[in-house]
């Protein structure tokens, strides 16, 4: 066997591999060996055949094709360990010749990262205070889901609920006939025509009126735009939303002890989330600067690797998987490659994010002990009881308890950026201290 | 009977396969050839000497095709034994 190997661009390595035609007769001997166990020749059962007979009948490119199976990832590994390289994903194999055999690997080797001044990055992470104003929303938007609807018997206005029969023609033909339809009277409903709600104002229970209405060039629903209706409403019931006043009573119903401590809950979930949407801008600002400041090569596979798990997660949304997901792209007139190529870019910037703070992981030497990941294992757990002897199976595989200390480890080397960058901030040389610290 | 006329065509099984290891040759032959015929066939087309002749008739399978019942025709099998260290490529053409 004669190797060669050529440096590429993107932390990638072409590989020759020319093989002497002696190697691949054993190769050559087994593949026929495993053909003649399969084929079903006229006058032999299936498998008993003999190899020269299969030989003849099946053609040797079909032993040669069956050969290659093996002998290609044989030779592929006896080249590494010749040449001495450490791959870090499958090649891309391409087949120059055959008898004697030569092909070329495109090799993925091990990403080159250079993090660049990471401890110079100035960064403040924003704050925000909830205000009166957001929490009256929220209670607000608590009256509407505890309000009840109560019959009334006057004259429809804007915010009721009526039940009524609609029918909708023009010149006969029907368009819209609803009975008993639930409508809310709102005054910038579009449905089922702009301004219908507006001539239902004032109407009484039993009422029943007949109205045109015409749609506005540029509706949504083509066949109808620009067309003239004719309405026919007929009220059955009309009804109110009765809201709740705001009190310890209204509280309790939500609850809570009294209104004081809804609020400071109210405030308490916003604030959180609020706090967790800036960490998040944070971290991606951060990110986007660490991966302009550092120069990082890989090889391209790892973005297709990416992209294969963003589309794996995303079809595990669907009943039925992949295909689920290929009919909904369809629907969206796409298909899955051009699905792989709108996720290029936004793969590209995970792989990226992620070598970046592994890599400044590695320099920070930050480290999760054993401790740590049974810790988190158990903290997992907490929520779920019933599940927990499954978890812990789980994490007691190595795979799954390396790939969590990876994960965790990212999450370390986060916190720790977050530290130096932020303390720096305030005062440069505390910050470079605690952050070793930390680490 | 033509010479030529003798021999249809050599029979490729799994048994016949078995038998060539002990220097028997199975074909398919005209249903009117004579052992002798088939000896002298087999020793012109193949250039070898030839031991021994067994013959056969092979019955015909019935089908049903409808309602009717269909018989395919019986044919004779010969079965020749060659002088030891002879052989045949008998599967040249398969």
């Amino acid at each position: 066997m004669k190797t060669t190997c050529e440096k590429m661009d993107n932390c990638q390595l072409a590989l020759n591999v020319e093989m002497e035609s002696g190697e691949t007769d054993k190769y050559m001997a087994d593949a026929l060996e495993h053909l003649a166990r399969r084929v079903t020749l006229p006058g032999f059962r299936k498998g008993k055949a003999p190899s020269s007979l299969v030989e003849q009948q099946v053609g040797k490119q079909a032993i040669f094709q069956e050969a290659l199976e093996h002998l290609i990832p044989e030779a592929y590994e006896e080249a590494l360990k010749k040449e001495s390289i450490a791959a870090i994903a499958e090649p891309k194999v391409e087949l120059l010749q055959v008898d004697p055999v030569i092909f070329k690997a495109i090799v993925p080797l091990k990403p080159n990262v250079t993090p660049g001044n990471y401890r110079e990055i100035k960064l403040e992470m924003g704050t925000k205070e909830v205000g009166d104003s957001e929490i009256n929303q929220v209670i607000e938007q608590l009256q509407m889901q505890f309000g009840t609807l109560v019959p009334v018997e006057r004259g429809i206005q804007y915010g009721d609920i009526i039940t009524c029969d609609i029918t909708a023609k023009k010149a006969g033909e029907p368009m819209l006939d609803r009975k008993d339809a639930a409508y809310e009277v709102n005054q910038d409903s579009k449905y089922p025509a702009p301004g219908f709600a507006e001539k239902l104002i004032g109407l009484a229970k039993n009422a029943e009126t007949e109205f045109t209405l015409s749609f506005p060039d540029d509706y949504e629903i083509k066949e109808i735009a620009g067309k003239e209706y004719t309405f026919t409403v007929k009220v059955k019931e009309i009804k109110e939303k009765s809201l709740p006043e705001v009190n310890d009573d209204f509280a309790k119903n939500a609850g809570s002890e009294n209104l004081e401590v809804l609020k400071e809950k109210i405030k308490a979930g916003l604030q959180s989330r609020a706090d967790e949407s800036l960490k998040k801008e944070f971290e991606n600002k951060l990110v986007t600067m660490l991966i302009e400041q550092s120069t990082i090569e890989f090889p391209p596979v790892l973005v297709e690797k990416e992209i294969d798990h963003i589309i794996n997660e995303e079809a595990r949304n669907f009943a039925d998987g992949i295909k689920g997901l290929e009919n909904y792209l369809g629907n969206a007139k796409k298909t899955l490659g051009q699905h792989r190529d709108d996720l290029r870019p936004s793969a590209t910037d995970r792989v990226k994010a992620f070598l970046v703070t592994s890599k400044i992981g590695e320099v920070e030497d930050v480290k999760v002990s054993e401790d740590e990941l049974t810790e988190a294992i158990e903290n997992m757990i907490k929520g779920d009881e019933t599940k927990a002897e499954n978890v812990r199976a789980l994490f007691s595989l190595p795979q799954p308890r390396e790939s969590l200390r990876d994960m965790m480890i990212i999450n370390k080397t986060m916190d720790l950026l977050t530290k130096i960058v932020t303390e720096k901030a305030d005062n440069s040389e505390e910050g470079e201290k605690n952050g070793k610290v930390t680490a | 009977m033509d010479i030529y006329e003798v021999l249809r065509r050599p029979l490729v099984t799994e048994k016949s396969t078995r038998l060539s290891e002990g220097g028997k040759y199975v074909f398919e032959v005209n249903k009117r050839a004579t052992k002798y015929e088939v000896k002298k066939a087999v020793e012109k087309a193949f250039k070898v000497g030839v031991v021994n002749v067994n013959v056969v008739y092979v019955p015909g399978e019935t089908k049903k095709m409808g309602k009717r019942q269909v018989t395919s025709p019986r044919w004779k099998k010969a079965i020749v034994t060659l002088k030891e260290g002879d052989k045949i490529q008998l599967f040249e053409g398969v």
